[in-house]
């Protein structure tokens, strides 16, 4: 696969996934152009079948990086959250909805700690298979399975708690 | 009996991929008569809708336009300075090549002044075979080429009959007087 069909395949995946990890817009674009440039830099030694997983472990590095130098303390403004509802030109109160209900989500996943947010992004976001969440996190299956499943029973209490699911 | 922590474990592999026969068995039968573990199913359901609800982050154009220019981009810069220092290589060696192939006419002394129809025979078969050089160069090799013989081979050149026939291209012997 070439470079240029890689990054259009794969782009908006790896925006989303540092856009969830660190609810920032901005940073979110730099760390995303980063990782895309470093795909152009290590072209020659990532083969095909691994560039998804190598992109978001990328990604997810430097994420973490970022997040380390910087406390993320506050997530985006409320309209931040569902551009592409806006977009679309939904009615005024389905937009703030799923607006609200993104940034609780937001908040719920900001909760978990960053490897265990990373592995539900990976898995519910990107549906990712856990060979390739391990690959990419360089995880233990088992280490990874049981992450998992920690994270998802947070994520029910905090979204239990949020009023997001019953 | 299958505690409910057992039975929690299936429910969650149930959301990557099928269980197997006995063991969705199992789960059915617990979940029948225990209505926890059925809310906690229901609950993990509900994450998972809610997770895939979130909204796709797309990347912005402006920064897809950076990272071309930041890769492909730089690629081509490089191949055009790349190409660029090749061609003026390839320059300063045909230059050099001339240089060579009239330098030796220099040093032959000289026995007696040429006449008038000579110098301008040797004028135009010089130019001739300067046209003829610089028609085959690129438009950076012919700079070079002229920059080269802007300096001290034009005046030389201009000194030496080149009888210039269309078979050897170039020749620099000395006229008969």
């Amino acid at each position: 696969m070439g470079f240029e069909k890689a990054v259009l395949e794969h782009k908006d995946r790896v925006h989303s996934y540092a856009f969830w990890m660190l609810r920032d817009r901005d940073e979110a674009r730099d760390i995303s152009q980063e990782a895309l440039v470093r795909l152009w830099q290590h072209r020659d030694r990532v083969p095909d079948e691994a560039i998804r997983s190598w992109l978001l472990r990328t990604t997810h590095h430097l994420c973490v990086d970022r997040l380390r130098r910087k406390a993320v303390r506050h997530g985006p403004p409320l309209e931040d959250v569902s551009p592409r509802l806006r977009d679309g030109n939904p009615g005024p109160d389905s937009a703030a909805l799923a607006g609200e209900t993104g940034r609780r989500i937001g908040e719920a996943l900001r909760a978990l700690s960053d490897r265990d947010r990373a592995i539900v992004l990976m898995r519910e976001l990107q549906g990712m298979p856990y060979e390739e969440i391990a690959a990419a996190l360089r995880l233990p299956l088992g280490t990874l399975k049981a992450s998992l499943h920690r994270a998802r029973e947070k994520l029910r209490l905090e979204l239990t708690r949020a009023g997001v699911t019953p | 009996m299958i505690e409910c922590g057992e039975i929690r474990e299936a429910i969650q592999d149930g959301m990557d991929g099928p269980l197997e026969g006995n063991r969705r068995e199992d789960v059915e039968t617990h979940l029948r008569r225990c209505a926890e573990c059925r809310d906690y199913r229901e609950g993990m359901g509900a994450v998972r809708a809610a997770l895939s609800s979130l909204p796709e982050q797309p990347f912005p154009d402006d920064a897809l336009a950076a990272v071309w220019g930041r890769t492909v981009g730089s690629r081509g810069e490089e191949r055009t300075l790349r190409a660029g220092w090749r061609d003026f290589g390839i320059a300063l060696a045909l230059a050099a090549s001339v240089t060579l192939l009239f330098l030796p006419a220099l040093f032959r002394p000289v026995r007696a002044p040429y006449s008038s129809p000579e110098i301008a025979r040797a004028d135009r078969d010089a130019r001739r075979v300067l046209v003829l050089t610089s028609l085959a160069l690129r438009r950076t090799e012919r700079a070079a080429l002229e920059q080269v013989l802007a300096g001290e081979v034009v005046p030389a050149v201009r000194r030496i009959p080149i009888r210039w026939s269309p078979s050897k291209h170039t020749s620099s012997r000395r006229p008969r007087t």
